[in-house]
């Protein structure tokens, strides 16, 4: 392959190690070891505004909010695999990610569409809402992609902090979701690297 | 007017940006209704209040009051004390408006405190220009349930409006947000 494909994780849990974090690390670790270059952004630790409905939002060339979310956005846009995660809040993704989908708004409005060929979508819960929030995210950014892609779907149930960090079988699901994701980004099985 | 203190009160909390939009328009006229039958009415912008999303803390079961101290003890202060509550959002990515999420995910203090909201009627408004009215009503149903104990009437109305304001203009749809104010009002008054 040429390059090696870049995977964006984008982490809407407060927590920057949590238990949706630790999961999601984990994926990483998988993808790392098969060659991509992974990069985390935890939502919270930046500054992301609440999207203003702007009426002119198609005729401007930048969005006026002066925050972060353009600067995320363009790590997001440059993504071949990107994965959204977030805890279970209300039944649906955190407020961070909820805030930082709203924010797609101008580039939707612009028909800048993702490039990323292969998605995963991570949450992790006390108990109820796993399947809800992944659907919820799964319409939140299928529309963003110029047509259908594999999205990898990564579910954990946590109901205390560091629960993940020792929930074997979740972890081996999280390595699994991310040998699934490098061989749809077309990266070769980490024990075969060596013989290659 | 003269029996203002018996007059059920409901509140609208409404998720869009936009103080003239769609939704904001929809909303005026359920509250119209539900006040020419009798209730006390507030509306609460949510764009008018600090109300940051929940950061999670390990400790909040413990504390007292949520340490972000911003604008979110007051509106839901006004939210719980509701006989009437009327949430409403825009449609965005197929979901509620993140300034309704982050409203949403500060109930979790209430809940940490066994605080459960109590209204006698529940009115739900989804608006979109495209889809997603079902999903953006579910999701606010899934709020509602975790936010009360025990059944109660739950009225809802999703309405498709693809210009700014143009609801202000849409007879079937200004009829149908006066429906839901006066369904609320037959369980409240």
């Amino acid at each position: 392959m040429s390059g090696t494909p870049l995977v964006v994780a984008l982490i809407g849990s407060p927590r920057p190690q949590g238990n949706t974090a630790t999961v999601v690390d984990e994926v990483l670790g998988e993808l790392a070891a098969a060659g991509a270059t992974c990069e985390r952004i935890v939502i919270a630790e930046h500054d992301v505004r609440f999207c203003l409905g702007h009426d002119e939002c198609e005729e401007w060339d930048e969005c006026p909010i002066p925050d972060d979310a353009e600067a995320i956005l363009d790590r997001v846009w440059a993504a071949d695999g990107l994965i959204v995660a977030s805890p279970v809040y209300g039944d649906n993704v955190s407020a961070q990610l909820k805030v930082l989908l709203d924010r797609c708004c101008h580039r939707h409005n612009h028909g800048v569409l993702l490039r990323a060929r292969v998605a995963a979508l991570v949450t992790v819960s006390w108990g109820t809402g796993l399947d809800e929030t992944l659907d919820a995210m799964e319409r939140g950014i299928a529309g963003r992609f110029p047509g259908p892609v594999p999205m990898v779907r990564l579910k954990g149930v946590a109901t205390s902090m560091g629960d993940a960090a020792a929930d074997d079988e979740l972890l081996a699901r999280a390595r699994a979701a991310g040998r699934e994701m490098a061989r749809l980004l077309g990266l070769r099985p980490v024990g075969s690297r060596a013989s290659r | 007017m003269s029996q203002s203190i018996d007059r059920p009160m409901v509140v609208a909390v409404v998720g869009s940006p936009r103080p003239k939009g769609n939704t904001s328009i929809l909303v005026d006229a359920a509250l119209a209704e539900l006040e020419q039958r009798g209730a006390a009415v507030t509306k609460l912008m949510l764009c008018d209040y600090r109300i940051s999303p929940c950061l999670g803390h390990d400790t909040c079961s413990d504390l007292e009051r949520c340490p972000q101290g911003d604008d979110a003890e007051r509106v839901l202060a006004t939210v719980y004390a509701a006989d009437g509550l009327l949430l409403a959002t825009p449609v965005y990515y197929e979901d509620v408006s993140a300034q309704m999420k982050a409203f949403i995910d500060r109930n979790v203090f209430q809940y940490a405190h066994d605080i459960f909201l109590s209204p006698k009627a529940v009115g739900l408004m989804a608006v979109t220009a495209e889809t997603g009215l079902d999903d953006t009503l579910a999701a606010l149903r899934r709020f509602v349930a975790l936010s009360t104990e025990g059944d109660l009437p739950i009225f809802s109305m999703g309405g498709f409006a693809d210009t700014a304001g143009a609801a202000a203009a849409d007879v079937e749809l200004l009829s149908a947000a006066r429906k839901l104010g006066a369904d609320m009002a037959g369980a409240l008054l």
